[in-house]
């Protein structure tokens, strides 16, 4: 769809079509989200991941639409390094006093947070862009089967496991309760149940420390014996 | 038909007041889909862990009143077959406002794509939030992997995954590549 050479003969009558709608709406209302989330969680910076420099009105317009809300409302200012910087100033407990609004071309995103990961912080994209990223960094901290994920709206939320059924080993209590324990652990801090929140992570960092896991990553390890699902959450459980 | 759905005496529903926060009582229910495969494996961990941490960091004050609500293989058994998506178990998401799921299988054959998208599309989840960061202990692939935390927002219900997409040669297809000639943009379109 995006090859703009100009050539004489075509035949295009047996192209299949796919149509990419990208709305000023839709692209406000997420970076929003992302932007209030940065500011309510203390991060540093928020970083638009987008493809504009081929697709200009559709990826390009979700970049310029970012920039266009953090300056209208977060009150974005340029830097003397020519950056796009929103107060925190007034949050009483704001870390940071500035959180920094960039953005990046995709591909060098993608080279970006093999090779300098700790530059980038909360991230705003769109849909297939944030589908690749999302695999590829879960991937990139041996994180696929355990990373948390939620969908939410302005009303319903839905915290979710990010990985498939496995129905081969459905019923086997062997399956790794990860993805799942560490999304219920987003939502006690999503519902503001932030000391519940920090049990769990605390546990579970100190469970996976200790090398106690379940198949799927024991498997991994030279002389790491599997835990069941449940004996999983149970030494978890006495971490607490 | 009646209710599949036994609402708990002992909660409160969580409600979003008019600045869009969340009033959360100290017995909310929450609504979860246990999901296909190993969904029953996880989900019972999950609760036992969720409920573990929750009298640690608050004793008796505070609790989740769990509420199971269908979707997927498990609401086929409930409901009948091919409703692998209850409209009560949409409107119990919607009106509980925080909710837990594992994982659902997409439907062979059938009129739904995938569950997912479905829920995505009912209730305009329009973020999918993905945090992104090491645990030690993990096998990973690279050098240095406590270097990456991010929290990822992706747009979940616009660009191409919106499915307005048509097969080659189809009349709509055609229709589209007619209305391309028009623009003078059909020469963009390089292959057979």
């Amino acid at each position: 769809m995006n090859l703009v050479i100009k050539i004489k003969y075509a035949f295009p009558n047996s192209a299949a079509i796919g149509i990419k709608p990208v709305s000023k709406e839709g692209s406000q209302r997420l970076i929003r989200k992302a932007i209030e989330y940065a500011i309510d969680n203390n991060r540093k910076s928020v970083t638009l991941v987008h493809k504009g420099n081929i697709m200009k009105f559709t990826e390009g317009g979700f970049k310029e639409w970012g920039y266009e809300i953090a300056k209208k409302e977060f009150n974005a200012k340029v830097n003397d390094l020519g950056f796009y910087e929103i107060p925190t100033s007034q949050k009483i407990d704001a870390i940071n006093k500035k959180i920094v609004i960039k953005d990046m071309i995709t591909d060098a995103f993608l080279q970006e947070v093999l090779l300098n990961p700790k530059d980038h912080d909360v991230v705003a994209t769109l849909n297939l862009n944030g589908d690749y990223a999302s695999d590829a960094l879960a991937a990139q901290v041996g994180g696929i089967g355990i990373s948390p994920g939620a969908n939410m709206s302005d009303g319903a939320s839905i915290f979710e496991a990010t990985h498939g059924t496995a129905p081969n080993i459905a019923g086997k209590n062997i399956a790794n309760p990860s993805s799942l324990i560490l999304s219920a652990q987003m939502m006690l801090e999503y519902i503001g149940w932030t000391e519940a929140s920090y049990v769990i992570s605390g546990a579970f960092e100190k469970t996976l420390k200790e090398n106690k896991i379940t198949s799927d990553l024991a498997s991994q390890i030279s002389g790491c014996e599997a835990l069941s699902t449940s004996d999983f959450a149970t030494e978890i459980i006495a971490n607490m | 038909m009646d209710s599949k759905i036994s609402v708990p005496l002992d909660g409160e529903k969580i409600s979003i007041n008019s600045n869009l926060k969340l009033d959360v009582p100290n017995n909310p229910i929450i609504p979860y889909i246990c999901g296909d495969g190993i969904g029953s494996d996880i989900t019972p961990a999950m609760q036992a862990v969720v409920d573990k941490a929750i009298i640690k960091a608050y004793g008796n004050n505070k609790k989740i009143a769990w509420m199971e609500v269908f979707a997927g293989e498990k609401a086929t058994a409930i409901y009948g077959e091919g409703v692998y998506l209850p409209d009560e178990t949409i409107d119990a998401l919607k009106s509980f406002v925080v909710s837990i799921k594992g994982p659902l299988a997409t439907p062979v054959g059938g009129g739904i794509r995938s569950l997912n998208v479905a829920l995505r599309q009912s209730l305009d989840l329009y973020v999918c939030l993905r945090p992104i960061r090491y645990y030690q202990g993990v096998p990973s692939p690279v050098k240095n992997p406590q270097n990456v935390n991010m929290v990822i927002f992706r747009e979940n219900t616009e660009d191409i995954y919106a499915g307005i997409e048509y097969a080659a040669s189809s009349d709509k297809a055609k229709k589209i590549i007619g209305l391309l000639d028009e623009f003078g943009d059909k020469n963009k379109i390089r292959f057979p």
